[in-house]
C-alpha cells in the first residue's frame, strides 16, 4: 500500500487524478489544495509520493517542494502548465524526480507514478555489481544481456541493447550515427543511411514512458544521441 | 553698491579736475624740465648768478650782433652816400646824397638813444681795428658780465678787410629795470622755487593718473545701473569715432599753430602749448573712455562702421548661397574662380610674372581638390549611413560634425527618418510582444481547464455506457478536447516564434546527420499512412550554425502536415544538397486536397490547403516553420505546383 499526495489548487484535476490511481488499488491518496497544506500532510502521514502542481496561489510548488525536502526525500513529480524548459529545469534541479506537463495524459501520470514508487522503494535493496550500467530507473545486467526497467525486464532486440550499451557506457556523451553504425554494426554506414535513427527510435518507445519527450535517451539534432547523465 | 562714486556730478567733476590737472601738468613739467637743463638740480649750485647765466650772454651776444650788423649796414651806406655825392653833377642828386647821410646821422644819433645808460643795463663799446671809438655807451661802470665779439668783415668790390670788434658790458648792479633786471628777477624766482615746482609735476602726474584711471573705470557705468551703459558718442562706430578724434586733434593742432615757435615770446608760446596740450588730453581721455566703455560692453568690434559693411557683406553672400541648391552653389563657386583666375592671370600676364600664375594654378587646384576630397569623404559617411539604414541597422545616426549645408540637411533628414522608423519599429515590436504575452497567459489559463476536459472525458470512456449515441458523442468530445490542446501548444509556440521571444541556442550542428535523424523518427509514422519517405543526403557533413531543437521543430512540422495532407501511396522527398555557401533542404510531398492557393498564402497563420477546416491541424504549421527558421537566420520558401507541395529551408553554410 503506498500513500500518494495530491496537490494542486484546481478541485476538478486533484478528483480526476484521484479517480485514475484509484483505479490501481495499492494507492491510498491523499489531497491538499495549498503548498502550506501539502507540507502539513507530508509531515503527519507517511507519504511514499507526491503529485504536486507548480502554478498555485500563494505558496508555489516549487517553493513547497523545496520545505518538503529538507526533512523529507520523497518522490515529487511536478505537474506543470507552463511547458517551459526552464521550469522543468528549475524543478529538477531543485529536487524534483520528474515532471508532467498539463494537460497530461493519464496514462502517462500511472506510468511515471508507478516508475518513481519502484525507484523509491528498491533503492535501498538494489545490490551494486560492476557488470550492471545503471541510469536511473533503467538498469543493464551485461552479464544475463538482461534490461531492467523499474526492475521489470524489457524485450530489446540485439541491435537495439548493444546500442544502449554502448550509450550508457558513456552517460552524457554525445554518439553520432556513423560512430554507433561502426560500433555497433562493426561497419562503414553508406549513403543516406538512417538504421541508426530507426533503431534509436524503437528503442525509445520501449524504455521512455512518453517517446516524444524522453527523460533518458535523448536526441541531440545534428549531432546525435546520448544517454541523459543525470535522470 | 558702488553707485555712490560713479554718479554723474562726482564724474562731472572729474572730468573738469583731470583737464584743470592735465594743464598744470604740462606746465609743471614743462617747467620742471627747464629746470633740469639749467641745472637747478645740481647739488653744487646753491645760488644762481644771473650775470654768469646763459640766458644773460644770449641776450648779450644778440644785441652785440645786433649792434654790429646795424652798424657796418649804415657804415657802407654812409660811405656809398659820400661818395656819389661828390662824383654827381647832377644837382638833384647831390642834395639827395647830403639829404642821405644826414638821415644816417639821425639814425646813429636814435641809436645812441636806444642803448642810452637811462633805458638798459647794457653798455658796450665798439672799436673799428682795433683804433676809432664809433660808438660807445661804457662809462667805466661796475659790471657782472664783460663780453668782447670781434667779427671780420670783407669788401668784395673794394678788396679791403674790415675788423669790428664789440666789447659788451651788463652792469651790476641793475641800474635801470629793463630785460635783464626782470630776467634776473624771474630766474631768481623760479631757482627759488625749483623743488615746489617738482613736487608740483610729480603731485600733478599723481593726481592726473589717478584720475585718469578713475574715468576708465567710471566710463559707461551709472548709478544704480548694474550694467554698463553707453550713452552720447559711445554709441558711434568706434573707427568713426577714432576718424573724428584725429580730425579734431589735427585741427586743433594746426589752429593753435604747432610747428611755428616764436622764441622771444616764451610766456604766451608756454601757454599756447600747454592749452594745446590740455585739449589734446581732454579728447585722448574721451577717446580712451570710450575705449573702456566699448571694450566692457564688448562692443569695441562689432560697433564699427567696418564690422558692419564685413557683416553685410558676409550676411548677403551667405544669404545668397543658402537659398541656391547644390548645384547653383556650384555655379557660384565655378564663376567666382573663373573671375579670380581671369583677373590674377591678366595681373600676372601683364606684369610679365608666369611663375607666379602657375603657383596660382598649383595653389586653385590645390584648394579645389582638397575641398572636393573634404566633400567626397564628409559624403561617404552620409551614404554609409543610408546604407546602413537600409540594412535595418536603425540605430544608426550619421555625425552631423564637420558637415555644412546641404550635407547637413540631408544627414539631420536622414537621422530623423531613422530615428522616427526606430521608434515606429519600437512600437511595433513592443505590441507585437504584449500580443504574444497576452496569448501566451490566456493559453496557461486555458490549460487548466482543458486538462480537466481531457481527464474527464477519458474517465468518462471508461464508464460503461451501452447507448451507443452517447458513445459516439464521447468520441467526438475526446477528439476535440486533443484537437483544442494541439491548438494551443500552436498557438504559443507560433506567436512566440513570429516575435522572436523564444531563446535560441545557436551552434554548429550537422545537417546531414539531423536529416537521417528526422527521417528515422518519422520514417515508421508515415509507412503508417502509406507513404514511403526518400532520404537524398550527400556522403559529407554539411554545418550549419543553427538551434537543434527549433530545426526538428521546423521539419517535425513539415512532416507532419506530410502525414495529415499527403495523398496515401505517394511518396515524401527529402533532399539535402549544396550550393556555394548554402545548404538546401527540399522538402516534397502530394497533396491529398488540391492546393489552390499560392506558397505565401499558406504560410499566412490559420491557412490550410483546405478550407474546410475539417480536419486535425491548426494551420500554423508552416507559420511557425517560417519564423523559427529565420529566428536561425535561415530562408523558409513554399511553392505550390499542382498538387505538388514543395517546401525549401535554406541555410548558410559554416567552415
Amino acid at each position: 500500500m503506498y500513500n500518494i499526495l495530491i496537490c494542486d489548487d484546481e478541485k476538478d484535476i486533484v478528483s480526476a487524478l484521484k479517480i485514475y490511481l484509484a483505479s490501481e488499488e495499492e494507492y491510498q491518496t491523499f489531497t491538499a489544495y495549498t503548498g502550506e497544506e501539502a507540507i502539513q500532510v507530508v509531515k503527519q502521514n507517511e507519504i511514499h509520493l507526491v503529485l504536486m502542481d507548480i502554478m498555485m496561489p500563494q505558496m508555489d510548488g516549487i517553493t513547497a517542494m523545496v520545505a518538503i525536502r529538507e526533512f523529507s526525500n520523497v518522490p515529487v513529480i511536478l505537474l506543470t502548465a507552463k511547458g517551459e524548459d526552464t521550469d522543468k529545469i528549475l524543478g529538477l534541479n531543485l529536487g524534483a524526480d520528474d515532471y508532467i506537463t498539463k494537460p497530461f495524459n493519464p496514462v502517462e501520470v500511472l506510468a511515471r507514478v508507478k516508475s518513481q514508487l519502484r525507484r523509491y522503494v528498491q533503492l535501498g535493496s538494489a545490490v551494486k555489481k560492476d557488470t550492471v550500467l545503471r541510469i536511473g530507473a533503467i538498469e543493464l545486467d551485461d552479464e544475463a544481456k538482461v534490461m531492467r526497467l523499474d526492475g521489470e525486464p524489457v524485450q530489446l532486440t540485439r541491435t537495439e541493447y548493444e546500442i544502449l550499451k554502448l550509450l550508457m557506457q558513456e552517460p552524457g556523451k554525445v554518439f553520432s550515427s556513423k560512430t554507433i553504425y561502426n560500433k555497433v554494426w562493426a561497419d562503414n554506414p553508406y549513403g543516406a543511411e538512417n538504421t541508426v535513427a530507426v533503431h534509436i527510435r524503437h528503442l525509445r518507445e520501449k524504455i521512455e514512458i512518453n517517446p516524444a519527450e524522453p527523460r533518458y535517451l535523448k536526441v541531440v539534432w545534428g549531432q546525435g544521441y546520448k544517454i541523459e547523465r543525470g535522470a | 553698491m558702488q553707485g555712490a562714486i560713479y554718479s554723474l556730478p562726482v564724474k562731472f567733476t572729474a572730468i573738469f579736475l583731470s583737464v584743470l590737472t592735465c594743464a598744470l601738468c604740462t606746465v609743471s613739467v614743462f617747467l620742471t624740465a627747464i629746470f633740469i637743463s639749467l641745472g637747478f638740480y645740481n647739488p653744487q649750485m646753491t645760488q644762481f648768478d644771473y650775470y654768469q647765466s646763459d640766458d644773460c650772454s644770449t641776450r648779450v651776444y644778440y644785441a652785440a650782433s645786433t649792434i654790429v650788423y646795424d652798424y657796418y649796414s649804415l657804415y657802407r651806406n654812409q660811405a656809398d652816400w659820400t661818395e656819389s655825392a661828390l662824383m654827381s653833377a647832377d644837382a638833384e642828386l647831390s642834395a639827395a646824397a647830403v639829404e642821405g647821410i644826414a638821415s644816417i646821422d639821425d639814425e646813429l644819433a636814435g641809436y645812441q638813444e636806444q642803448y642810452s645808460p637811462d633805458h638798459t643795463n647794457f653798455r658796450f663799446t665798439l672799436l673799428k681795428d682795433n683804433q676809432t671809438i664809433p660808438i660807445s655807451t661804457y662809462a667805466g661802470e661796475e659790471y657782472g658780465l664783460r663780453q668782447e665779439y670781434t667779427f671780420t668783415v670783407y669788401d668784395n668790390e673794394q678788396q679791403t678787410e674790415e675788423t669790428l670788434t664789440i666789447q659788451c658790458y651788463v652792469v651790476s648792479p641793475f641800474a635801470v629795470s629793463d630785460e635783464y633786471s626782470s630776467s634776473s628777477y624771474w630766474y631768481t624766482w623760479a631757482f627759488d622755487m625749483k623743488y615746489q615746482m617738482l613736487a608740483l609735476a610729480i603731485g600733478s602726474t599723481l593726481l592726473l593718473i589717478v584720475l585718469c584711471v578713475y574715468l576708465i573705470c567710471a566710463a559707461g557705468r551709472k548709478k544704480g545701473v548694474n550694467h554698463v551703459v553707453a550713452g552720447g558718442l559711445h554709441t558711434v562706430p568706434f573707427d568713426l569715432l577714432t576718424v573724428m578724434v584725429w580730425t579734431v586733434g589735427i585741427l586743433l593742432a594746426v589752429s593753435m599753430g604747432i610747428g611755428y615757435y616764436d622764441a622771444t615770446n616764451i610766456i604766451t608760446e608756454g601757454l599756447r602749448t600747454c592749452l594745446l596740450i590740455t585739449g589734446l588730453f581732454a579728447l585722448g581721455l574721451f577717446y580712451v573712455m570710450s575705449f573702456a566703455v566699448r571694450c566692457k560692453q564688448h562692443t569695441l568690434w562689432k560697433n564699427t562702421i567696418i564690422y558692419r559693411v564685413y557683416h553685410w557683406i558676409k550676411n548677403g553672400i551667405l544669404r545668397f548661397y543658402r537659398n541656391r541648391s547644390i548645384v547653383g552653389k556650384s555655379l557660384f563657386f565655378v564663376v567666382l574662380l573663373a573671375f579670380l583666375t581671369f583677373f590674377v592671370g591678366t595681373m600676372c600676364i601683364s606684369s610679365h610674372n608666369e611663375g607666379a600664375f602657375f603657383l596660382y594654378v598649383v595653389l586653385v587646384a590645390f584648394v579645389v581638390g582638397s575641398l572636393l576630397m573634404g566633400f567626397q569623404v564628409r559624403y561617404r559617411r552620409i551614404r554609409r549611413g543610408i546604407e546602413k539604414i537600409a540594412h535595418g541597422d536603425l540605430e544608426t545616426r550619421i555625425s552631423t560634425k564637420g558637415l555644412y549645408d546641404g550635407l547637413k540637411e540631408q544627414a539631420e533628414n536622414l537621422n530623423q527618418i531613422s530615428a522616427a522608423v526606430q521608434t515606429a519599429v519600437e512600437k511595433q515590436l513592443k505590441s507585437e510582444r504584449m500580443k504574444t504575452e497576452l496569448i501566451t497567459n490566456v493559453s496557461h489559463d486555458i490549460k487548466t481547464p482543458l486538462t480537466s476536459i481531457v481527464n474527464y472525458v477519458d474517465l468518462l470512456k471508461k464508464q460503461q455506457i451501452q447507448d451507443p449515441t452517447a458513445k459516439e458523442y464521447i468520441e467526438v468530445l475526446e477528439r476535440q478536447a486533443i484537437r483544442l490542446k494541439k491548438l494551443i501548444e500552436d498557438l504559443i509556440e507560433a506567436s512566440k516564434a513570429s516575435t522572436g521571444n523564444i531563446s535560441v541556442n545557436l551552434g554548429v550542428l550537422d545537417t546531414t546527420e539531423l536529416l537521417k535523424q528526422v527521417s528515422g523518427e518519422y520514417i515508421d509514422r508515415l509507412a503508417q499512412h502509406q507513404l514511403e519517405l526518400v532520404l537524398t543526403v550527400p556522403e559529407k557533413e554539411l554545418p550549419v550554425l543553427a538551434d537543434g531543437q527549433l530545426l526538428w521543430r521546423v521539419f517535425d512540422n513539415l512532416l507532419s502536415n506530410a502525414m495529415k495532407y499527403s495523398q496515401p501511396g505517394t511518396r515524401v522527398y527529402l533532399d539535402l544538397t549544396e550550393e556555394k555557401n548554402q545548404v538546401l533542404i527540399v522538402f516534397r510531398n502530394i497533396s491529398r486536397y488540391p492546393l489552390n492557393i499560392s506558397g505565401e498564402e499558406l504560410m499566412e497563420r490559420f491557412v490550410r490547403g483546405d478550407s474546410s477546416r475539417h480536419t486535425e491541424g491548426s494551420g500554423l504549421g508552416l507559420s511557425i516553420a517560417r519564423s523559427l527558421t529565420e529566428l536561425m537566420n535561415g530562408r523558409f520558401e513554399i511553392k505550390v505546383d499542382g498538387d505538388l507541395f514543395k517546401a525549401q529551408v535554406t541555410l548558410t553554410k559554416t567552415i
